[in-house]
């Protein structure tokens, strides 16, 4: 049968010399009209008929199922003319009945009815008394679907002939659509004679037997069943024949049956004949049973191969060989490379020599089910030294951000759905438009170690981040960023004096780490340690008297004075050591002097010009001293060098907007954004600009949908300076114990204050100084001044040392609470609020001039 | 390839082995390794298109890949399954009783002493079947690729009817098939010939499923090779014969080798024509098996037939010629090789050839044990035939109630056509054509020209040898084609048994263009070339006017030809073509779908002596159309 995909294929068009005829579907088994045509069959392409691929007479096509026979026309033509000529000449040479019969079967066989009606005519006439003949042409009636005209040749057969099987059989069935049920028994009663089915079909038999079950005469029906099964024992077997069998023993009420006992045959189910009207029940459970088992034989195997094949990956960054031992597995020699395994589940000795020595149980396993949902591996991690990075990846038209999972520590660690293994992910999926699907890749960590310190910590996961960092501190004892990211780690989780401790081993290092002593020394004044610190640095200079040594001593000194003169003593003995300038510049800093401060942050920014703290303090230098120019020029310089510098564009801002040049600076801002850096970065500095030019309400828009850590501290702000303290509070809640700035307490407590709400004022005071306590001398010195209700000592005041901004925040809450030395706390904490940065606006709003009462109107 | 042709390519090689011996050997030889090479390449070819997909596939990118990879394993696996299916063809191991060692160890000491002596392969097994016959067996393990096992099998009938020495001869001359005296080369293609006998029988079947696509590229190389090879082994074959029946004689002396070969050839005419028959026959009346049949055959064939008839089967034994279908040389040509012509028995001792002889080598031989093996052979037959028998039984009781309702109207019978024959039918089926002769005659007596009954009455005389059956069959013929085979096949039968090789040609010349027009006609659909040759019309006047009054009411028509085909003279009727011309339609070329819609028209008012094709300018046979046209004297028709 011609067929079409997607409208390409085969396809008949045309329809000549058509005529139809009623008739049984020999494929449906439908009494349907059944059509003949002349056609041409094409290849077509999208119904466009393209290539002809031959003429063809379509034969009985049922219009039910479409089911038909084909031929080629021109043989089909050719075979019609020479056998209805054949047996025309056949006939007219020997005019015998069976030649006759001969002529009008070719033409029926042909389809050529309306001729055969002509010559059947002719042969009703001329063979009236022929009773052959007159059965043959019932028969072709009947085969035409003319059952009256087929019903007259038949009463004349049978009127000469009643011994003729044919006219016998014809009436019969005739009889039996009246409901004469008896009379066609009498018709057919040859057919009940024994050994009637070696001559003769019994089909009629059994529709005769049939009829009389429908008229529910059971008896005469069992009788004949029972002839049937006599005649013909493989009836018995025929599902269909049995339950009539049965329907009729039921009606009779009898217990013993006449059919013998079905046999079971395997083959039977699947090649059964197929009963009237479709498929057998049987045969349709049994083909969708062997599907079924093909479908669970194939998930049986598929399960079996996960099952034998699941993914053991081996990575050392111990920076060590070692020899990884697996029961039944060759040993493994694992250097730095990333070794892949492919076991079968189970359980497996593992033995690690060499580095990180350790003895373990593997179990690799999962249930049954779990096998097909999973993409599980297993990481031996040696020494626990790696850090794994999960990163669950969802591609869709909006995705959400990337969730990203630490894993380190541990020598085995197991993931349960990973898709790319020590892979990166792909750029993009092709994928529909309403689609989403999720990707996981797990990689070694190969970035700074500080990032991920941090960002473990970010995710609550400070002991693993502390972790993380003590273990590869050791090893890299210069990075600053990673001593940072201790830090923070070791606030987050409170475990200071397990910093301290680790700290102090590593104090001995060599060459010295700065960052690492300062570190320590921050943690030992934040646990009240001054005066021991000083005389622990005090050996150190004695016994290696280096300037970064004096240096440090003077950053525990508990004098300024002191300070100043190790850290002068610093510069001599190494006049190349920023620190040492900075230190002082910073001293001069916290004092608002600014001139003094400035040749010091000179000197430290240019021995060290990458160092955007170094950078930033001198800007503020220049800034507090007015020279806004210069901190604009040297901003953009830097932005030359480094486009992506937030130091720098900071501080262009703060020059743009100290020159009341807010135009320019928003401009700047924008045009960063529009400079394709780093969305990140170009949010940044949007956000700084809005805040530090006092434009709260864009920024609280601006920041209100962020839910990342910047976005909160940024719409934190934007609240406070707008009075809204309670909303700020739950932004970036106070007792939250990720929350270790105290100046962000304080700044909560001014602005609380400002607004008049004495209890969060009070509860975030309390927890700033707190805070304040832990971080150092100086911010323990000025922790102090919210302790006394005596009149504050301006000269002390001055010697507390802190970031200027910092102690612009404390002075400013001091002068509040020192009503009586309002103007001078306020006037010094004006002088030192330089940055815009928060909370530059509440420090500004805290302390702004009262007016004189008589110029109030 | 038909028998004429396989009858020259036989005669060429039985010459060329008469000028050489050595020269025949080495031809089948080389058709032998073409037959291996043939069958294997076809094979292959299949294998290296499904490896080529697969090979591509590998330098392709998925899906592209995936496609070509299943299409090759696809192949491949059609490929490995029809092999199977050729070459691991599992033939039937011969039915019957096994015999052991110990149940006949006399037999079995002939076998060893006849397997020494002839350096034979031995027998792998020895049946008893109830075939009047020896015969060896050779079912190849590797189907076409040969390693064969030899099955000995001897009919108990053949063993009742023969001495203990006789039996010598025959296993003497089976076991010449088996041995070196045929030369290494000899006996592997004499069995060779066989395996692939069979084989390339069950080739030739209506296709399988399984074998349908390795067919398509076998066949046509069977269909060359094997005619030639089977041509050229035959000639090996019968000499082969020739030379086992040299040893029978060698061994078992030329009396006995000579007196089995005339026993059997007696005995299984006996046996076929009267006792299985008659036994048979008992079933219209019985609805149960007879019991100690092979006691009944033993006894019928200790009674034999009467002397007449014994005479008649003598003669026709000697007067039977070789025949090209059958290895085995006619019993006159193997007496002659014996030197036993002179010794041919005279007629009228002709009785003691029948039968069995006392004591057979059944008795001599199996003693102990041959009332067993009657007995198992009896199980075994009974079981065959218990479904046949008892339908046979079934069918003639409806035919008795049939002939009882047709009896009823007996006073028609003489006048009335149908029911005479009918009646013939029914008594044909019933009780065999004897008994209906003189109903056939009541029928032919009505209508002599009718072709059913001409052929049973001409079957029926056949059978008695007289000479007025050929009249009969070749008036069936000419009414009824569709009885060419038949009867054809009937005379060929018997014309071989009286040794008349003139009408064994005729016939058999008969029976090739009979088989050839049908194989045409069934390939090729169309019966209509241009290279066809065309004829004269030669119809009458009256013919014609009668043709012109049809085709003038068709007002489309211009013009008409008229021509015969040439046919083979075998061909009875005769074919005509006419080819119309339709008037000519403005920018339109002749219509296809316009000429076959009159074509139908007349296709029932035309009438010509033989079957007429209509064609036209247009469709199929346009290029017939025209080559008719530029004939002269063909257009029988023009409208003025």
């Amino acid at each position: 049968m011609p067929s079409t995909y997607n409208g390409i294929g085969t396809h008949y068009y045309g329809n000549r010399n058509a005529e139809s005829r009623t008739g049984v579907c020999q494929s449906c088994g439908r009494s349907v009209g059944l059509k003949s045509y002349n056609t041409r069959l094409w290849f077509v392409v999208f119904f466009v008929p393209i290539i002809p691929l031959g003429r063809k007479r379509i034969i009985d096509q049922c219009p039910s199922c479409s089911r038909h026979y084909v031929y080629d026309l021109d043989k089909w033509e050719t075979a019609k003319q020479l056998s209805i000529s054949g047996a025309m000449d056949a006939y007219h040479a020997s005019p015998t009945p069976e030649a006759a019969i001969d002529v009008h079967r070719q033409l029926l066989a042909f389809h050529e009815v309306a001729q055969a009606d002509e010559i059947g005519r002719v042969m009703t006439e001329k063979y009236h008394d022929q009773a052959k003949v007159q059965a043959y042409l019932a028969d072709a009636m009947m085969h035409l679907g003319r059952i009256q005209e087929a019903q007259a040749h038949y009463t004349r057969a049978y009127e000469l002939r009643p011994d003729l099987p044919e006219p016998r059989i014809g009436l019969a069935r005739r009889r039996v659509l009246e409901g004469k049920l008896d009379e066609a028994r009498q018709l057919l009663d040859f057919l009940e004679k024994p050994g009637a089915a070696q001559l003769y079909s019994l089909g009629p038999l059994e529709h005769l037997a049939n009829a009389y079950q429908a008229a529910r005469r059971h008896e005469e029906a069992l009788h004949l069943y029972r002839i049937l099964l006599e005649e013909l024992p493989p009836i018995a077997q025929i599902k269909s024949f049995r339950k009539t069998v049965q329907r009729s023993e039921k009606a009779l009420g009898r217990k013993e049956t006449v059919l013998p006992r079905k046999e079971f045959s395997l083959k039977g189910i699947f090649s059964g004949s197929r009963p009237p009207g479709g498929t057998s029940l049987l045969r349709k459970f049994a083909v969708g049973a062997a599907i079924i088992v093909l479908i669970c034989a194939g998930f049986a195997i598929g399960n079996e191969y996960i099952r034998r094949h699941r993914h053991v990956y081996i990575v050392n960054a111990t920076g060590k060989p070692a020899n990884v031992e697996l029961t039944g597995q060759p040993t493994l020699q694992s250097g730095g490379a990333l070794q892949e395994l492919t076991l079968p589940e189970g359980e497996y000795h593992v033995a690690i020599r060499g580095a990180a020595p350790e003895e373990f149980l593997l179990k690799i396993g999962s249930d049954y089910f779990d096998r097909w949902a999973g993409d599980p591996i297993w990481v031996i991690n040696v020494g626990g030294a790696a850090v794994l990075v999960e990163q669950q990846v969802t591609y869709a038209r909006n995705p959400p951000p990337a969730e990203v999972t630490w894993a380190t520590g541990n020598t085995l660690e197991y993931f349960p759905k990973v898709t790319h293994p020590f892979q990166n992910l792909p750029e993009s999926l092709q994928m529909k438009s309403h689609e989403q699907r999720v990707l996981t890749s797990l990689n070694v960590f190969r970035g700074p170690m500080s990032g991920a310190v941090f960002s473990l910590s970010a995710k609550g996961q400070a002991a693993k981040a502390l972790k993380v960092a003590e273990e590869h501190l050791p090893r890299t004892p210069q990075d600053e960023l990673l001593v940072q990211a201790y830090l923070d780690a070791a606030s987050a989780q409170n475990e200071l004096s397990r910093a301290e401790s680790f700290l102090r081993k590593g104090l001995n290092l060599r060459p010295l780490a700065m960052q690492w002593h300062r570190a320590y020394q921050s943690l030992a004044m934040a646990a009240g340690r001054e005066d021991s610190l000083a005389n622990e640095y005090d050996m150190m200079v004695k016994a290696e008297p280096s300037a970064e040594l004096h240096y440090l001593r003077g950053r525990a000194s508990g004098s300024p004075a002191e300070a100043e003169s190790f850290f002068a003593r610093a510069r001599e003995l190494n006049p190349s050591l920023p620190q040492a300038y900075f230190a002082s510049a910073y001293s001069a800093m916290s004092r608002a002097d600014w001139v003094a401060a400035l040749p010091l942050a000179e000197k430290a920014a240019a021995l060290k010009p990458k160092d955007d703290h170094y950078f930033e303090s001198l800007c503020e230098v220049k800034l507090a001293l007015g020279r806004f120019a210069e901190v604009e020029s040297e901003a953009q310089a830097r932005l030359k060098r480094l486009p992506a510098d937030v130091a720098g564009g900071r501080m262009l801002c703060e020059a743009y907007l100290a020159q009341n040049r807010n135009k320019e600076a928003e401009a700047f801002v924008g045009s960063y954004a529009r400079s394709g850096e780093t969305e990140e970065f170009a949010t940044y500095l949007r956000r700084y600009y809005l805040y530090a030019s006092g434009d709260f309400a864009r920024l609280q828009k601006d920041a209100r949908m962020d839910r990342s850590n910047m976005g909160r501290n940024t719409l934190a702000w934007a609240l406070l300076e707008q009075g809204e303290i309670e909303q700020a509070c739950r932004v970036c809640p106070l007792d939250e114990k990720a929350m270790s700035d105290p100046y962000y307490c304080l700044a909560i407590s001014l602005a609380a204050k400002l607004a008049g709400q004495t209890s969060t004022e009070q509860h975030a005071l309390q927890r700033g100084l707190e805070l304040l306590k832990r971080s150092g001398s100086g911010a323990g010195q000025a922790a102090k001044l919210f302790q006394t209700e005596a009149p504050l000592n301006m000269a002390e005041i001055e010697s507390i040392e802190l970031p200027a901004r910092g102690k612009s925040l404390i002075l400013a809450l001091a002068a509040i609470r020192h009503s009586d030395q309002r103007e001078l706390l306020a006037g010094a904490a004006r002088r030192l609020n330089v940055s815009r940065a928060f909370p530059y606006h509440l420090i500004q709003q805290a302390t702004k001039p009262v007016p004189s009462p008589d110029i109030v109107p | 390839m038909t028998r004429e042709k396989f009858d020259r390519l036989v005669k060429e090689a039985e010459a060329g082995a008469a000028q050489d011996d050595r020269a025949l050997r080495w031809r089948i030889l080389r058709l032998a390794i073409i037959g291996y090479v043939g069958l294997i390449g076809a094979l292959s070819a299949v294998f290296i298109f499904g490896l080529s997909l697969i090979f591509v596939g590998c330098f392709l990118t998925p899906p592209n890949s995936g496609i070509l990879f299943s299409l090759g394993g696809l192949v491949l696996l059609a490929g490995v399954w029809n092999a199977m299916g050729v070459f691991w063809i599992r033939l039937k191991p011969p039915e019957g009783i096994a015999l052991h060692r110990d149940d006949a160890p006399a037999l079995y000491a002939i076998l060893d002493e006849l397997q020494r002596a002839l350096k034979a392969a031995p027998f792998r097994k020895v049946v008893v079947s109830d075939a009047c016959n020896a015969s060896v067996y050779e079912l190849p393990r590797l189907g076409v690729l040969g390693w064969p096992s030899h099955h000995l099998v001897l009919g108990l009938p053949l063993l009742e009817t023969i001495s203990a020495e006789e039996l010598r001869a025959v296993l003497a001359h089976e076991f010449a098939h088996l041995s070196k005296r045929h030369g290494r080369a000899g006996t592997w293609i004499y069995r060779l010939r066989r395996s692939w006998e069979q084989i390339f029988r069950r080739l030739n079947e209506a296709p399988s499923q399984q074998r349908a696509f390795t067919r398509v590229l076998l066949i046509r190389f069977v269909d060359w090779f094997w005619p030639r090879f089977n041509a050229n082994a035959f000639v090996l074959s019968r000499a082969q014969e020739f030379e086992a029946d040299s040893v029978a004689t060698h061994l078992a002396g030329a009396h006995h080798a000579a007196n089995a070969l005339l026993r059997i050839e007696l005995n299984s005419r006996l046996l076929g024509e009267r006792f299985w028959p008659e036994l048979w026959r008992t079933a219209n009346e019985d609805a149960n098996l007879p019991s100690d049949v092979f006691l009944r055959l033993r006894d019928a064939l200790r009674a034999g037939v009467p002397s007449a008839t014994a005479a008649q089967w003598m003669e026709e034994a000697f007067l039977a010629v070789n025949s090209n279908q059958d290895t085995h040389p006619c019993l006159a040509a193997r007496w002659t090789a014996m030197g036993r012509n002179r010794q041919r028995p005279a007629s009228g001792v002709s009785t003691s050839w029948m039968g069995a002889v006392e004591p057979s080598a059944a008795e001599t031989l199996l003693s102990p044990m041959l009332n067993r093996i009657r007995l198992d052979l009896e199980r075994r037959w009974r079981k065959d035939a218990e479904k046949p028998w008892r339908d046979m039984h079934a069918k003639a009781q409806s035919l008795k109630a049939r002939l009882e309702t047709i009896d009823l109207a007996r006073d028609r019978v003489e006048t009335d056509l149908e029911i005479a024959w009918d009646k013939a039918l029914t008594i044909i089926d019933l009780q065999g054509d004897l008994a209906a002769e003189p109903v056939l005659r009541q029928v032919l007596a009505l209508r002599p020209s009718h072709p059913g009954a001409n052929f049973y009455l001409g079957r029926h005389l056949l059978s008695l040898a007289d000479d007025q059956a050929v009249l009969h069959f070749t008036r069936a013929m000419e009414e009824d084609e569709s009885l060419t085979l038949p009867a054809s096949e009937a005379l060929l039968g018997y014309y071989r048994r009286v040794g008349n090789t003139d009408k064994i040609r005729e016939i058999e010349a008969r029976l090739d263009t009979h088989e050839t027009a049908s194989r045409t006609a069934e390939q090729r659909g169309m019966i209509l070339s241009r290279a066809d040759t065309f004829l004269p019309h030669l119809l009458t006047d009256e013919q014609l006017d009668s043709l012109c009054g049809v085709l003038c009411r068709h007002l489309d028509l211009v013009s008409a030809d008229l021509v015969r085909k040439e046919l083979p003279p075998s061909m009875r009727r005769q074919l005509f073509v006419l080819s119309l011309h339709t008037r000519r339609r403005f920018l339109r070329g002749p219509d296809a779908d316009e000429i076959t819609a009159i074509a139908n028209r007349l296709l029932t008012t035309v009438k010509l002596p033989g079957r007429v094709l209509i064609i036209g300018p247009a469709g199929t046979y346009r290029a017939v159309a025209r080559k008719i046209a530029a004939l002269d004297n063909v257009e029988v028709y023009r409208r003025v």
